[in-house]
């Protein structure tokens, strides 16, 4: 009976290492640590993780569509119902176009703005590469110059420009609204008086002329029908909130 | 002899179900006690080969040398020192000898069985 304790104890051990030999090789496979080491294998796992969350995230924007058909039906009945309801429902679309929860279609244009081509640079030009690649300043300077145009709704590849929108410069990316961070090329949308908006980069110190003079791809595209999808997100008021009473 | 081949796949399918994960700032740490205790194991299987296995001596060892594999090599790491290439260089050369010796064993076995 000496024996088989020993190879019961042994298969016991056996059992703890292959465990633990199992969860050094599960580690290889589900890595974050992209700074260490970005084997091809983790490129490849972190790209089918995105896939995942994509396909969630529309999923989960669907569900959110089919919300909002049931939320509108109750509106709809409500404003029936209460006395000038009409006329609040109206203020409550205004509301919410204003805060950037809808949808939104109309003329105005299509700016593409991207880094000067690599090859294009000359090596008697005396700049920095920095001079080169389109900063978060350029990309404000942009949306602000469209805002002073008469820009309505303003999207910075696919993300609604809010009131609480900012863009800051995230290292090698650009981070614009809450937490979306872009590389070029940057394409903004935004809906307006086509001519006044492409007329406006045309003033004299316009931000077009310091990018175009150091060789930055800046195009302004006029179009008959931009679309610019709504804001997907909470805003939270954590502090601020309504003085009572009113003056 | 069926036994710990039992314990090796009862432990890989216990590793794939349970949701036990090693924080990856761990997994060198892990990797050397892992070999330490690869070394034990086959330690112990040599010794039970040679009706010379001890309970509490194979235990403490795995236990033992796992941690101090391990805790080495966190200390290598904090002293900037390699210091975890001795815990390699000490095991992996006793888990070959002590393969080698196995397969002796083994081989020796089987002979014996088919003369």
């Amino acid at each position: 009976m000496k024996i088989r304790k020993d190879l019961l104890i042994l298969s016991f051990m056996t059992m703890l290492l292959s465990f633990f030999i199992v969860k050094c090789f599960d580690n290889q496979r589900i890595g974050y640590d992209i700074g260490v080491t970005t084997s091809v294998r983790k490129i490849q796992e972190l790209i089918s993780q995105l896939k995942s969350l994509q396909e969630a995230n529309s999923q989960l924007k669907e569900e959110l569509k089919q919300k909002e058909v049931v939320l509108n039906k109750y509106e709809e009945e409500a404003t029936g119902r209460i006395y000038r309801g009409e006329e609040i429902r109206a203020q409550l679309e205004q509301a919410r176009i204003l805060a950037g929860l809808t949808d939104l279609e109309g003329p105005g244009v299509e700016i593409i703005l991207n880094d000067r081509k690599r090859d294009t640079i000359m090596p008697s030009e005396l700049y920095s590469i920095s001079d080169f690649i389109v900063h978060d300043i350029d990309l404000l300077e942009v949306v602000n110059e469209l805002k002073a145009a008469g820009a309505e709704a303003i999207a910075i590849n696919g993300t609604r420009i809010l009131a609480t929108s900012r863009i800051s410069c995230g290292g090698p990316t650009i981070t614009v609204g809450a937490d979306q961070r872009f590389t070029p090329p940057f394409i903004i949308h935004a809906i307006g008086d086509p001519d006044a908006l492409a007329s406006y980069f045309k003033r004299p110190d316009s931000v077009y002329h310091v990018l175009t003079f150091y060789g930055l791809e800046f195009s302004i595209k006029k179009l008959d029908n931009v679309k610019i999808p709504r804001y997907y997100g909470d805003v939270n008021f954590n502090y601020a909130r309504p003085v009572e009473g009113g003056e | 002899m069926l036994l710990p081949i039992i314990g090796i796949l009862v432990g890989i399918i216990l590793g794939l179900t349970l949701p036990i994960h090693i924080p990856t700032a761990y997994s060198p740490y892990m990797s050397i006690a892992v070999l330490a205790a690869l070394d034990s194991v086959f330690g112990g299987i040599r010794a039970s080969l040679e009706q010379k296995f001890e309970a509490d001596a194979f235990i403490s060892g795995f236990f033992g040398n796992a941690f101090l594999a391990a805790g080495l090599a966190y200390i290598g790491d904090r002293l900037d020192v390699p210091i975890y290439l001795a815990a390699i260089f000490a095991f992996g050369t006793r888990l070959f000898q002590n393969f080698a010796t196995i397969r002796r064993h083994l081989l020796n076995r089987w002979r014996e069985r088919a003369r």
